[in-house]
C-alpha cells in the first residue's frame, strides 16, 4: 500500500505531463498570443492545494522527528525502533518506528512525485494557447484546472498514504511505551487521530483525480500550417 | 480572457519576427493598452505561445527596455516602465493619416476607386 499510492501518484503526474507535452505544438502562417501572465496559482484548486501542502510539511516535519529518535531494533537493525527507559531498571523498544529505514525512501519517493508535479504544473502553464477568442480562452483555461487538479490530487495521494501509515505506526508505539510521558500519550492520540482525517483527505483527492462519471479532458486543437518559425 | 488584441506573429512576413513584436508591443505601450507598471507574458510563455525561439522574444524586450518602454528588475518580471510620455494629438492625428495613406495607396494598386476605398472603410468600421 505505501508502495502503490506512490506509484499511482507518480503515474497521475506522468499521465499529466505527457499530455501538456502532446498538446504543446504551434505550427501555422499566423500565430496568435494573448497579453497574459499565466500563473500556476491561478490554475491549482485552493482549498485543496492549501491542504496537500500542509501535510507535505507535516510529513516531511514528523519524518525528521521520527528519524531522530530512532533507535536500532532487537536485532540490531538500525532506524526501525523506538528505544525507551523507565529508570534505572526498565528499558525496552517499540516498533515498527519510522526511522532511517524507512523514512529514508518514504521522503525520498516524495520528494521525486513533488519535483514531478513540479514540472508538470509548470507545464500546465507554459503550453501554449490553442486559440485566442473569448470561447476557446475559457475552454483552455478549463483543461488547465483540469490538468492542475490532477497533479494536486495526486500530490494528495502521494503524501496522505505514508502520513497516514507513519502516523498509525508511530501513534502504537509510542502508546506501547511502558512508561510514556503525558505528552507522548497526547502526541499518540493526536497522531491516530489524524489518520481518519487522511482517510477523508484521500478520498477527496482520488475524487479530483478520478471525478464520477469524469472524462478525459479534451484540449482545444491548434490550427496546423507549414513549419514553425 | 482579455478583450485586448493578442500579439501576432506572420510567419510569411519579411519583417523579422521579433520586429514584428517589438512594433506590436510599442504600439500597445503608446497607446496606453498596456498601463506603466504592467506585467507582460514571460519569455518563455509567450515564445511557446508564438512558437517562436526564447531568444526571438528576449531579443525584443532587450530593445524595449533600450528604448525606455519596459523595464525587468530582478525577479519581478518584465513590466511596463513607470513613466510613459503621453501620445499628442498631433502624433496620434500623425499616425492615422500614415496609416491612411498606407491604406488608400495599395488600395490604388489594386485599382480601386475613390467609392471602393470608402465602401471598403466603411465595411470595415461596421464590422469592428
Amino acid at each position: 500500500m505505501l508502495l502503490a499510492a506512490p506509484v499511482f501518484a507518480l503515474c497521475v503526474v506522468a499521465g499529466v505531463l505527457a499530455g501538456e507535452l502532446a498538446g504543446a505544438a504551434v505550427e501555422g502562417p499566423v500565430r496568435r498570443a494573448p497579453l497574459e501572465v499565466r500563473r500556476v496559482g491561478d490554475h491549482l484548486p485552493r482549498a485543496l492545494g492549501r491542504t496537500v501542502a500542509g501535510l507535505a510539511v507535516l510529513l516531511l516535519g514528523l519524518l525528521a522527528v521520527t528519524s531522530a529518535t530512532a533507535s536500532a531494533d532487537d536485532l540490531g537493525r538500525g532506524g526501525r525502533a523506538l528505544a525507551y527507559r523507565c529508570g534505572a531498571q526498565l528499558s525496552g523498544a517499540v516498533g515498527p518506528w519510522a526511522g532511517s529505514y524507512y523514512s529514508v525512501p518514504l521522503a525520498a519517493v516524495l520528494v521525486v512525485g513533488l519535483l514531478g508535479a513540479g514540472l508538470a504544473l509548470r507545464q500546465v502553464v507554459r503550453r501554449p494557447r490553442a486559440g485566442t477568442t473569448p470561447a476557446a480562452l475559457v475552454d483552455d483555461d478549463a483543461v488547465r484546472r483540469r490538468s492542475a487538479a490532477a497533479v494536486t490530487g495526486a500530490c494528495g495521494v502521494l503524501v496522505a498514504v505514508p502520513l497516514a501509515g507513519v502516523a498509525l505506526t508511530s501513534g502504537v508505539a509510542l502508546l506501547g511505551v511502558d512508561c510514556r510521558a503525558a505528552w507522548q500519550t497526547a502526541a499518540a492520540v493526536a497522531l491516530l487521530a489524524l489518520v481518519p482525517v487522511l482517510v477523508a483527505v484521500l478520498g477527496w483527492c482520488a475524487a479530483v483525480v478520478l471525478p464520477p462519471g469524469g472524462q478525459p479532458a479534451r484540449l482545444p486543437v491548434a490550427p496546423r500550417g507549414p513549419a514553425a518559425l | 480572457m482579455s478583450a485586448r488584441p493578442p500579439l501576432l506573429v506572420v510567419a510569411d512576413d519579411p519583417t523579422p519576427p521579433y520586429e514584428q513584436l517589438r512594433r506590436q508591443l510599442t504600439e500597445l505601450i503608446g497607446a496606453g493598452v498596456l498601463a506603466a507598471g504592467e506585467r507582460l507574458p514571460p519569455l518563455r510563455q509567450l515564445a511557446g505561445d508564438l512558437g517562436l525561439a526564447v531568444g526571438t522574444v528576449a531579443r525584443t524586450y532587450r530593445e524595449l527596455e533600450a528604448a525606455g518602454l519596459i523595464v525587468s528588475p530582478r525577479g519581478g518580471g518584465t513590466r511596463v516602465a513607470a513613466a510613459q510620455p503621453a501620445m499628442s494629438v498631433d502624433r496620434r492625428q500623425g499616425l492615422l493619416r500614415a496609416q491612411a495613406e498606407a491604406y488608400v495607396r495599395q488600395a490604388r494598386l489594386l485599382g480601386a476607386d475613390d467609392g471602393q476605398i470608402l465602401s471598403a472603410a466603411q465595411a470595415v468600421l461596421r464590422s469592428a
